[in-house]
């Protein structure tokens, strides 16, 4: 069989099986055959085109009488058939009248294209983020531990090597693992680069059940230290900076100047928390595990429940060992912590912060339905006299319900497929955003359950919008309609309270969104409005991490900052520069301390504050003040005395009202001097403030630092110039994470600022929703009433009466919606205290400020129609009809 | 309802397109013709009337459509006889003779 035959059979088998679908069109055919037929006949014999047809016509009888007969004795015991039939009837009707009414289809999808689109944008978000699980197998069986110390302030805290051999050792209630985030340069071969690298303990991916592609992951015996020399490859590192080499398993690379052996590369859809270029394991060295380093609390820990455990029991079992470790290092208010790894990767707000703007735009499609409701139930009244006429002449009420509904349905899947096409773009235009500050965002994609879940809410919209306008449109059709006029006076009323229904929801809603995005902008505001305590402005920020085989000595890395910095401050443009670690935003290190004048209860645990390791010239690049004492100087050397610096909080935290200048901290290696008094700056995310101790690089060499050099114009014009002074010190240094201050900020802030600008949308769209329903219903209650205001006038009320009346009664509905909506939003907002910073849930200026502007546009909304109706002369208002 | 605006006895309309029928596949337009000719246009029908019928008789298996492209390169919906059909007509005719014969009789002896 040829194409074309094919092609042609396979039209027939086509046409064959939607022919019981067709049926109505073939009878048409079959019918218009004849007609054309007789009327050819009858031309033949003579008889002109005109009379011709009409001959025939009379010739044949009423054709639709015989269609309707033919239907008959076609679907007779076919139910099925008929049922399929009618709802096809039923959409070429419905498109027939969409296709009439342009306008109202037109705002009708539109209104529900951008309701919809927005829901599901926000579900694929949520989806992917929040209700995926983790993409590990049994990632429901994985849970993380973390240590606590709520009376410190301190709910989430890291764990220590020491503890984490503990957990190790004690525990068969679950597998752990732990894990940090650090740094890698390669060299050789090109110019180094820089990685990212996770260093985890041997059954980190035993953990995670993951296995390599290519090569294997880690042994038990590389945990050792000297044997720790080996990497494991991220699919995407494999790809990009080895070219896919598939002999790439047992090569050496070299690492900070050590060659590591590649012992295997991980499958491409392998993701860690946080991700990174290259994983080595962890060893500790002997003397990390010993009792003194039990605070350095900087593994995050993630475990695998044993078979048969839950959530609960692991629980129980870290409690028992947190008490003795309280019982036995006198570590009071220490808690451990197990809980759902999903969670904590996710971590609290970025769940709270997209469940609140998946409730937000669902009231926007909310607001529009009631939208599309209120045309309808204009569009039904519009339509009273049709319907009459139809069910006068034998029109079943269900049928014609039925047909409505399925004009709802055409509408609800029009604007869902528009909707798809517009989620489709948001959610490229948001995962495209740069720092979106979300954990899992390089995860979104559109699944099927997100196509299930718009197919759903289009459904469930078009009923929502739908049902009610359908069975109010027929209700009183056979009765007062077709007794003429008298339904614009007391048919409507029923009517009427139904429209004032929707508006009352309708601002309800809106009021509800107004507030809560009112907090969310305030909010923001008030973060990126808080003084960070330092002058982001034009500081050029870049890390370098010195080697520890070269620089194993403190002499060379003090001598390398140092004198690079020295350096860097010769260049032209450049203000002042400094070195800190861990840079403000960008990481925390705290430690615990005690000061030698006070006196500590001896069970208690030692407060806990933030530390940094800061040079020469970095409290001037940042612009911090000094509020007393003196900044390090070069003086301050490790044969000097050993000195510190703290800030305002920290005075004001944890120390008595003397003079703090000359007090002492207590060390392991004798005691610190606290030389000078810093202004507070506040820390990772704005808003939070804590008591800072400051250390002389100089007397406490860290090996890696971030350089902070306060430029005159641009930051970001010095990063060759800073380079190469690097470079030229030492050609294997790569400066890493450049950036400038202001970027760093920016980062910190993106969650919110997405959050915030996200729901302002969603709310500047309810609003003119609102407005634009509001608007809809009182100047189509005004038309209505047209007539009425006619005699009004005419019977000598003013037209400020009248004025008054329509906006009184337009008023009266929105205003019970704002008092719902106020109360709502009461109610909704106390959801959202972890999201806000410096605002209370109950602003008053958010509520008032809502209230007023919701008030204002609801009065235009009523004012502007009132107008036009006490403009109406009377001899024209009792003209309407 | 059946042949209820024809104008013809019950059933007589069914006999008339089967006879029509028996002599070959025929469409709508042509069965109508071929009915006014052979009757000398005596059974002058309603032309639409047709319709419902050829639905009605499909339905009970007599005849069996199938659409076919005319001459005139139109779809056409052409009918044809299932055996049934055939025999149906078989014993129709058979009744309606044995009633013809029977009403003359009646008529002829008056």
């Amino acid at each position: 069989m040829g194409i074309p035959e094919l092609r042609s059979s396979a039209l027939l088998w086509l046409r064959s099986k939607l022919r019981a679908i067709s049926v109505a069109s073939e009878i048409d055919d079959e019918i218009r055959f004849h007609i054309d037929q007789e009327t050819r006949q009858l031309m033949r014999e003579g008889i002109a085109a005109r009379e011709a047809s009409a001959e025939a016509l009379r010739r044949f009888g009423n054709p639709e009488v015989v269609r309707s007969q033919c239907r008959q004795e076609y679907f007779l015991n076919k139910t099925k058939q008929l049922g399929i039939e009618m709802f096809f009837q039923n959409l070429r009707y419905a498109f027939r009248s969409l296709r009439r009414n342009p306008g109202f289809t037109g705002i009708a999808i539109l209104t529900l294209a951008l309701g919809i689109g927005g829901n599901t944008a926000m579900f694929t978000l949520v989806n992917s983020v929040v209700f995926n699980p983790l993409p590990y197998s049994d990632s429901d069986r994985l849970v993380a531990l973390w240590h606590s110390y709520p009376e410190a302030g301190l709910p989430v805290a890291s764990v220590s090597a020491m503890n984490y051999t503990d957990y190790a050792r004690e525990t068969d209630t679950f597998e752990i693992a732990a894990y940090t985030l650090r740094n890698a340069t390669l060299t050789g071969g090109g110019d180094p680069v820089r990685f990212s690298r996770i260093n985890a303990t041997t059954n980190y991916f035993d953990v995670l059940k993951v296995d390599a592609t290519l090569g294997r992951t880690f042994v038990d015996e590389e945990s050792q230290v000297g044997n720790n020399r080996v990497v494991v490859l991220s699919h995407a590192t494999w790809v990009a900076r080895f070219g896919r080499a598939a002999d790439i398993v047992g090569t050496s690379i070299v690492l900070d100047n050590v060659s590591h052996e590649v012992v295997g590369v991980l499958p491409a859809d392998f993701i860690s928390f946080p991700p990174a270029d290259i994983y080595a394991p962890l060893a500790f060295p002997p003397d990390l595990l010993t009792e003194g380093r039990r605070g350095q609390e900087n593994l995050a820990a993630v475990a695998r429940l044993a078979p048969g455990v839950d959530l609960e029991q692991a629980q129980a079992r870290v409690d028992q060992i947190a008490l003795r470790l309280r019982e036995e290092n006198g570590r009071t208010g220490f808690y451990i912590v197990v809980g759902s790894f999903q969670d904590f990767v996710l971590g609290a707000t970025t769940e709270t912060a997209l469940l609140m703007l998946l409730g937000s735009v669902g009231l926007v499609l909310l607001i529009g339905c009631a939208n599309v409701a209120s045309l309808l139930f204009a569009q039904g009244e519009a339509r009273q006299r049709e319907i009459a006429v139809r069910m006068a002449l034998g029109g079943q009420r269900g049928t014609l319900i039925r047909q409505m509904i399925t004009e709802s349905m055409v509408l609800g899947s029009i604007g869902g497929i528009a909707g798809l096409v517009l989620a489709v773009g948001i959610i490229k235009i948001v995962t495209g955003l740069p720092d979106l500050g979300m954990p899992r965002s390089g995860e979104v994609s559109l699944d099927t359950s997100v196509l299930l879940f718009t197919g759903g809410i289009s459904a469930i919209a078009s009923l929502l919008f739908g049902v009610a306008p359908a069975f109010r449109a027929t209700a009183d059709a056979l009765g007062a309609t077709l007794r003429d006029g008298d339904a614009h006076m007391s048919g409507g009323k029923s009517s009427v309270r139904a429209r004032n229904a929707l508006v009352v929801t309708e601002v309800a809603m809106a009021v509800v969104l107004l507030i809560s995005a009112g907090l969310m902008i305030k909010s923001f505001g008030e973060l990126t409005a808080t003084d960070a305590g330092f002058d982001p402005e034009n500081i050029f920020t870049a890390q370098v991490s010195l080697p520890q085989d070269r620089y194993s000595d403190n002499a060379s890395r003090i001598s390398f900052f140092n004198e690079t910095l020295e350096e860097i401050r010769a260049l032209p443009g450049v203000t002042s520069a400094g070195a800190i670690i861990p840079v403000p935003f960008s990481g925390n290190w705290s430690g615990s301390f005690r000061l030698a004048s006070v006196d500590y209860p001896p069970e208690a645990p030692p407060p806990n504050t933030k530390m940094r390791y800061v040079t020469e010239g970095y409290f001037e690049s940042m612009g911090i003040p000094l509020i007393s004492g003196r900044f390090f100087d070069s003086f301050d050397t490790e044969d000097n005395l050993t000195v510190l610096i703290v800030d305002e909080t920290f005075v004001q935290k944890y120390m008595g009202p003397g003079d703090p200048i000359g007090q002492e901290i207590l060390g392991s290696n004798g005691n610190r001097t606290i030389v000078g008094v810093v202004g507070a700056v506040q820390d990772m995310q704005i808003g939070q403030v804590d008591g800072h101790i400051y250390w002389p690089y100089n007397q406490t060499p860290i090996p890696f630092m971030t350089y902070m050099v306060k430029a005159a114009g641009d930051p970001m014009a010095l990063t060759s110039q800073v380079s190469a002074v690097i470079r030229a010190r030492d050609a294997s240094l790569v400066p890493f994470d450049v950036s400038s201050m202001d970027q760093r900020l920016a980062v910190s802030t993106a969650n919110s600022k997405f959050t915030a600008s996200l729901i302002g949308a969603f709310a500047g769209l309810a609003l003119l929703l609102a407005v634009t329903g509001i608007y809809g219903v009182i100047s189509y209650t005004v038309a209505q009433r047209t007539n009425e205001i006619g005699i009004r006038t005419a019977l000598g009320a003013s037209s400020s009466a009248v004025t008054k009346l329509v906006v009184l009664q337009g008023v009266a509905p929105a205003l019970v919606g704002v008092v719902l909506g106020l109360i709502g939003g009461f109610a909704a907002t106390r959801l959202m205290t972890t999201l806000l910073f410096g605002v209370s849930p109950t602003d008053p200026m958010v509520f008032g400020g809502v209230t007023l502007t919701i008030c204002a546009v609801i009065l235009l909304a009523a004012v502007v129609p009132a107008l036009k109706a006490s403009r109406i002369s009377p001899m024209e208002a009792l003209r309407y009809e | 309802m059946q042949s209820g605006n024809t104008g013809l006895l019950p059933g007589t309309l069914d006999l008339l397109v089967l006879t029509t029928l028996s002599k070959g596949p025929a469409h709508g337009y042509a069965i109508s013709q071929s009915m006014r000719l052979l009757s000398g246009g005596a059974l002058d029908v309603e032309q639409g009337s047709l319709y419902p019928a050829l639905y009605r008789m499909e339905r009970k298996g007599w005849i069996k459509s199938k659409w076919t492209v005319s001459d005139t390169n139109r779809r056409v919906k052409s009918y044809r006889l299932t055996s049934s059909g055939e025999k149906h007509a078989n014993d129709e005719r058979a009744s309606w003779e044995a009633f013809v014969a029977a009403v003359s009789g009646v008529v002829k002896g008056a």
